[in-house]
């Protein structure tokens, strides 16, 4: 049980009141819920107030990422460090990658002032920085599809590359969606590419037969002018 | 539901199983249907209040399941009249004392004496009745409450009461829900025992079992073993299936914390008496057998691996946490994982070695179980996507990464040397042999019914025996190394986009490859890969529980 807070008569009254006019055989819940706040052994609103305090802690959370480009770092650190979300894991993973993401964002700005860099690139980093983790996994893996005919993908993969050696916090945050960048191939027609773009398979599907008739049949023209030839001289 | 198709929430506290519209004689899967359906509709974080009250409803409803108690005809039209007589009787005592003679015919009801006489004279009165019905024992707990600087006097009175009018359903209930409260630890012990001298019959191990959780989980194995053997010794009337769901229940954190020899003893009772399992308890059952399975080759496989040791420790503190605290540290760790699959991936590669195989395979067994009860009970949902649609994008994943499969063109070359060249060795070997002699028509002849049969016995007999398991065994190691290297990651990704579950991935792979039979190549392979790669179900499972 938890310790009491001071709890008053009139309290304690309010809970006799109150409980005794409920049926224990099918309110024994709420008898023991009205007896431990009568007791001052919980709050009042503890079940209740914390579902709230979480629906509030995520709207926080909503306005700091809406604000996240714009407030300077420490500042959505003090934010992040004042809200109680250690009964709410989903919200605690939530802030901690906040947490993590206000340490890099000086980083992001820095590379977008890079010469080097892909712009729209960037801004779909930066758009699945702050995205909730099912919209960020959709939009990056529809990027992943569309790369290998993306027209700027070497500028891409290069943009990856600074990251990866100037800004390995950064590269960390989305690993491995930058790994999966640097292994796709274009598949732009360039001429010192045609021959590898799309692959070459061993199965010849099908025509060993084909393939060795003819062999069969040269061959055979070939003896036959040799023949020819021969006969001749 | 109601005709509008809302809940009928009128129907809770008092009539779970009409809540949930669950017909007579149904059995826990049911309820847990049922249950799963409201949750979706009223999830936590949208509906806080509504998702406690229907998770309330179904854990009350289980728990009676299992101990194999049907919920209470009650429910089903014959309502439990619940005697509040104290009141008329105290009201009509006090009044003849004071020599009012109609006082008896207005009879007061006992919280409105309340506001009139003070807590401890009606405590007085009514506990020193001679003949005391099941409310004056009610009301003596809640007044105690009021009057007495011992808490556990409401207890007491309870228990009292229950000896008194042992088929109370209402003191009963009231001392269940008091046992499911946060009590004092040090105080359980003597509760335990207490009860267990009044309450001699299996309804003991149903009514105290919240306790039991607590004392195990909480305090040195010890005491509970030693408070457990005592109070044992007073039951005397049980039916054995109720000491078997008790066991079963208590068995999930004692595996972690009990000394081996109660283990053995316990887990051999068990044995012994799965012929009495009842079939509400056979799930149950086996989950006891995957905890110790994973626990028998959980060391060697979690070694010094920082996310299998994360892994390891989730799994033993769900099972030795109450279940919202347990559920939550699943929920944070599963969160942590799908952050960072690369750590993931590595924790769990697609390739492990054979003595890795039994632990892996055993904790995610015990991992997938866990997490398919947490996010049951939290109305955590797996699929996002409609089938036809997911079958399309994984499709179009499978003929982007068929383009990818790419073989050296030094592998290539020596493929077409080896395939190819012996056909013209075979074909021009005979007229060379035959060289000076071809002039004659037999022997060209001969030459030529020669090279036509070496050249068809090494298409159909040397081909298929040599060089194609040979080039099989290449193009097999260029497809792993494919797996590994590019597509792996590729179907992370495509979990994440999706949300779909192992189950519904691998469906979904088995049907493009076998069934819809597209023209695909080295990607057909991968119905092999996928399903059989734990470190992709790992993700797969913590993927779903993202928001």
């Amino acid at each position: 049980m938890n310790t009491a807070p001071q709890t008053t008569a009139k309290q304690k009254l309010k809970y006799a009141w109150r409980a005794l006019q409920l049926n224990p055989a099918t309110q024994a819940d709420q008898i023991v819920r009205q007896r431990l706040i009568g007791l001052g052994m919980t709050a009042e609103t503890d079940v209740t107030g914390s579902q709230e305090q979480r629906i509030e802690i995520r709207q926080q959370l909503d306005q700091v990422r809406e604000k996240f480009w714009v407030f300077h770092p420490e500042q959505i650190l003090e934010l992040l460090n004042d809200l109680p979300v250690a009964p709410y894991p989903e919200l605690k993973v939530s802030v901690k990658r906040m947490q993590r993401l206000c340490t890099v964002k000086p980083l992001v700005e820095k590379l977008s002032r890079r010469k080097e860099k892909d712009i729209n690139f960037i801004n779909t980093f930066k758009r699945i920085f702050l995205l909730p983790p099912r919209e960020a996994g959709k939009v990056k893996e529809r990027y992943l599809r569309n790369l290998a005919n993306n027209p700027a993908i070497a500028r891409v993969q290069d943009t990856v590359r600074v990251i990866r050696e100037k800004y390995p916090q950064l590269y960390e945050v989305e690993s491995d969606w930058f790994s999966q960048m640097l292994l796709i191939q274009s598949r732009q027609p360039e001429p010192s590419r045609a021959a590898s773009a799309s692959g070459v398979s061993f199965d010849l599907e099908g025509m060993e037969l084909p393939f060795f008739l003819i062999f069969v049949v040269v061959m055979f023209a070939v003896r036959i002018v040799w023949l020819v030839f021969r006969s001749a001289q | 539901m109601s005709e509008t198709g809302a809940p009928r929430w009128d129907l809770l506290p008092h009539d779970p199983a009409g809540f949930f519209e669950l017909s007579t004689g149904f059995d826990r899967k049911t309820l847990k249907r049922a249950y799963g359906k409201l949750i979706r509709q009223f999830k936590p974080e949208k509906f806080p209040e509504q998702f406690q009250k229907i998770r309330a409803a179904f854990e009350a409803l289980d728990g009676q399941l299992r101990y194999g108690q049907l919920p209470s005809t009650d429910s089903k039209g014959q309502i439990y009249q619940w005697q509040v007589e104290t009141a008329a009787a105290y009201d009509a005592n006090k009044s003849a004392s004071s020599g009012m003679e109609n006082a008896a015919a207005e009879a007061v009801p006992l919280h409105d004496l309340l506001r009139t006489e003070k807590p401890s004279v009606l405590y007085r009165q009514i506990s020193q009745s001679d003949r005391k019905t099941p409310y004056d024992y009610f009301a003596l707990a809640i007044l105690s409450d009021l009057v007495q600087t011992d808490q556990k006097k409401f207890f007491q009175w309870l228990l009292t009461g229950l000896k008194e009018h042992p088929q109370d359903k209402g003191l009963f209930s009231l001392l269940y829900q008091y046992f499911q409260t946060d009590l004092p630890l040090e105080l359980i012990p003597t509760l335990l025992l207490t009860t267990s001298k009044a309450i001699c019959d299996d309804r003991y191990y149903y009514l105290t079992e919240s306790a039991w959780l607590r004392l195990l989980r909480s305090t040195k194995f010890p005491v509970f073993r030693e408070t457990l053997a005592r109070c044992e010794a007073n039951l005397k009337d049980f039916r054995i299936n109720a000491r078997i769901a008790f066991y079963i229940q208590t068995l999930r954190p004692a595996l972690w914390r009990a000394d081996a020899q109660w283990l053995r003893k316990t887990i051999d009772w068990l044995e012994v008496n799965s012929g009495h399992l009842p079939p509400q308890l056979e799930n149950d059952f086996h989950v006891l057998e995957l905890i110790r399975d994973y626990q028998k080759t959980a060391a060697a496989f979690v070694g010094d691996d920082p996310t299998r040791r994360q892994v390891a420790a989730t799994i033993k503190h769900y099972f030795c946490s109450d279940s919202t605290t347990g559920d939550a540290a699943v929920i944070e760790h599963q969160l942590t994982l799908a952050d960072d699959a690369e750590a993931l991936m590595r924790a769990f590669p697609a390739e492990l070695e054979d003595s890795e195989r039994e632990g892996a395979s055993a904790m995610w067994v015990l991992w997938s179980w866990i997490g398919s009860e947490v996010a049951d009970r939290n109305g955590i949902e797996t699929a996002r996507v409609a089938p036809e649609k997911f079958l399309k994008r994984v499709f179009a994943l499978m003929v982007d990464l068929d383009e990818t499969w790419d073989i050296s063109s030094r592998s290539m070359m020596i493929y077409y040397m080896v395939n190819y060249l012996p056909y013209l060795l075979f074909s021009v070997a005979p007229f060379l042999i035959f060289f000076s002699w071809l002039e004659n028509p037999l022997f060209l002849g001969g030459a030529i019914v020669l090279a036509v049969l070496s050249m068809v016995f090494y298409h159909f007999v040397l081909i298929p025996a040599t060089i194609e398991p040979m080039f099989d065994k290449m193009i097999q190691r260029s497809i792993e190394e494919n797996y590994l290297r590019l597509w792996r990651g590729r179907f992370v990704q495509l979990i994440d986009a999706n949300h779909v579950s192992m189950q519904g991935l691998a469906a979904t792979l088995h049907e493009i490859v076998f069934e819809r039979k597209h023209r695909l190549r080295a990607v057909v392979h991968l119905v092999n890969y996928v399903p059989r790669d734990i470190g992709i179900a790992f993700y797969a499972e913590a993927a779903r529980f993202r928001v």
